[in-house]
């Protein structure tokens, strides 16, 4: 148990392999560490942006916005 | 009469902008930092023309962190982020209109390959200037969304299926 209603059970084991199920009430919300470490690399590395590039970026959407709004009727 | 008590005005040093002086009522407050800047809870945005459309956010807490960020319905007019009334709460979000959504960009060596962020938008609170970083873990946004599509050469094969 985590707190008084967060249950952690044991589904399946497979050789060496378990398969963990979370018991939890709906508004406790349960992530994969993959999804905040996903998003937490990516503001990582929105920090780091090479000056030039962020020049050319920021020409390459303006073109983008241009051209679609020459599409539009 | 706060004038008296304290400075409209704070000075910071910037990496990209360097001496800055920011008013304290442009600064957001992101209580819990953003992911992988979990301590640093005050940012501002800076508008310029050389990065538009998108913006930068500069963070108050170190001037050596700026992230570029920009609106992702520009590109995406159908992204809507759902928010929770947790999350509705922690923005103190009294009418639809106080809210802005800010996508962050990753902009690489080569620009073309540049990605925007759907899965984790920062979303705040334009009165109370209060924000979160979002995670839309039950959407199936991506957090590496390219933003420019890649040209399609004219003897390219035509994808079949």
């Amino acid at each position: 148990m985590i707190g008084d209603d967060i249950e952690i059970i044991l589904l399946e084991t497979k050789g060496d392999t378990a398969k963990l199920g979370i018991v939890a009430p709906r508004d406790v919300k349960v992530y994969r560490q993959e999804i905040y470490q996903a998003i937490k690399s990516e503001n990582i590395k929105a920090s780091q942006a090479p000056t030039p590039a962020v020049d050319v970026a920021s020409s390459l959407l303006k073109d983008v916005l241009k051209a679609r709004k020459r599409s539009e009727p | 009469m706060n004038q008296l008590l304290e400075t409209p005005l704070m000075n910071l040093e910037t990496t990209r902008f360097g001496s800055l002086d920011v008013d304290h009522g442009a600064i957001i407050h992101f209580p819990l930092g953003l992911l992988g800047f979990e301590r640093f809870a005050r940012w501002i945005i800076i508008d310029s023309d050389a990065v538009a459309p998108m913006r930068w956010l500069q963070c108050v807490d170190a001037g050596d962190v700026a992230l570029l960020v920009v609106e992702p319905q520009l590109f995406f007019a159908d992204y809507v982020p759902t928010i929770g009334a947790e999350d509705r709460d922690f923005l103190q979000l009294a009418s639809e209109d106080e809210l802005v959504v800010a996508c962050v960009v990753v902009v690489p060596d080569d620009p073309a390959l540049m990605t925007i962020n759907l899965l984790g938008p920062l979303a705040f609170n334009a009165a109370k200037r209060v924000g979160k970083q979002l995670v839309l873990a039950e959407s199936q946004y991506s957090a590496r969304q390219r933003l420019i599509p890649d040209p399609m050469p004219a003897d390219a094969p035509v994808p079949v299926g």
